[in-house]
């Protein structure tokens, strides 16, 4: 557990872990022991672009993870916390254009080229518990049922014990009648995940890469790791 | 119901769910009960107007009535409503469905959020 609240930046599909320009040091793990409330106004704060939930990162942008284990006994921290994290997604902002031609120099000790899978599923599976709070629409069902919730989990959790090559995070949404859809895309380069919200459905995954389109009907964890690393590389 | 010209109405607007902002391939393919995609004419919206009567609605998804009129049936399905013909329904064949919900959502010229 860190001994002082620590934020960690993402640029492109590169984590940044320790720059000399922005004073902060990088775990591995992201603790969540607040409460969804506060979890959400933190989540706000340190969102550097609108709109995107803290523990998908997107591509393009920057964003930040902060650990609050160190404030979970000082609840009250948190309001500082949050005018902090703004401060510093600030100054990453500003620094960002600056730094990309000079990360590219960066050694390997200070930048972490990749997400392990282990972090990149633990993020994976908040955005889904975060979707499990939503409120439904009278035409809408914003939240997974059950099943779709554990069939999903159970294909992501089982696709990232193997090895999904240089895979982007993807991004997760529900279908509206109680099933869940992942995608994962670079460029042209798309593999979706489709989860029906019942054995009655259908439950399938889409590739589609620079030679093909084609749809799997019986997919599995192992499967969807395959088709992961056969469309984004290895 | 007639098709809808182009050059009187040279966009279609998706009014969009949140959840679509980050998968906008979701926003364009068919639900269950659904026969044709939903699109509105105008959209002169603001955050306690919905021309698309949503009480919650996070924006458009703005694309060209021609280029989609180039691949599917874009009718009047109302005074400001159009339905976009063609597409694979719900349930049918799972490759058509996801390349027209990809071919639709690389279509998309602006994402109007509200």
């Amino acid at each position: 557990m860190p001994s002082t609240p620590t934020i960690e930046f993402m640029f492109a599909d590169e984590w940044l872990a320790e720059s000399e320009d922005l004073p902060l040091s990088a775990g591995r793990r992201v603790y969540d022991p607040l409460g969804n409330a506060t979890r959400e106004r933190v989540r706000r704060a340190v969102s550097c672009y609108h709109g995107e939930d803290w523990g998908l990162l997107s591509p393009k942008g920057v964003k930040a993870a902060v650990h609050t284990a160190i404030y979970h006994k000082h609840k009250r921290q948190v309001k500082g916390l949050i005018v902090y994290t703004d401060n510093v997604c600030d100054l990453a902002s500003t620094l960002l254009q600056e730094s990309r031609a000079r990360l590219k120099k960066t050694s390997r000790s200070t930048v972490q080229r990749t997400l392990n899978n282990s972090a990149i599923l633990e993020r994976i599976l908040q955005k889904l518990d975060l979707m499990l709070q939503e409120e439904d629409e009278p035409d809408f069902l914003n939240k997974p049922n059950e099943f779709a919730n554990n069939k999903f989990r159970g294909f992501i959790q089982s696709a990232y014990t193997h090895h999904v090559g240089q895979s982007p995070i993807p991004a997760i949404a529900p279908d509206g009648d109680g099933g869940v859809v992942a995608e994962w895309k670079s460029g042209q380069s798309i593999v979706r995940l489709i989860v029906a919200p019942n054995d009655g459905g259908k439950t399938y995954i889409y590739r589609k890469g620079n030679q093909e389109s084609a749809i799997d009907h019986n997919p599995s964890g192992l499967l969807l790791a395959q088709r992961l690393t056969s469309i984004f590389g290895d | 119901m007639p098709d809808v010209s182009p050059s009187e109405h040279p966009l279609l607007y998706r009014a969009l769910k949140t959840a679509w902002l980050d998968l906008p391939s979701q926003a364009f393919r068919l639900r269950p009960a659904e026969t044709y995609l939903s699109v509105l004419l105008w959209a002169n919206c603001t955050k306690v107007f919905c021309e698309a009567n949503r009480q919650r609605c996070a924006g458009e998804f703005v694309l060209e009535t021609a280029q989609v009129a180039a691949k599917w049936k874009v009718r009047s399905e109302g005074k400001n409503h159009a339905g976009i013909h063609g597409l694979p329904l719900h349930g049918d064949d799972e490759l058509a469905i996801e390349e027209a919900a990809t071919e639709l959502e690389s279509l998309i010229i602006e994402v109007r959020r509200r």
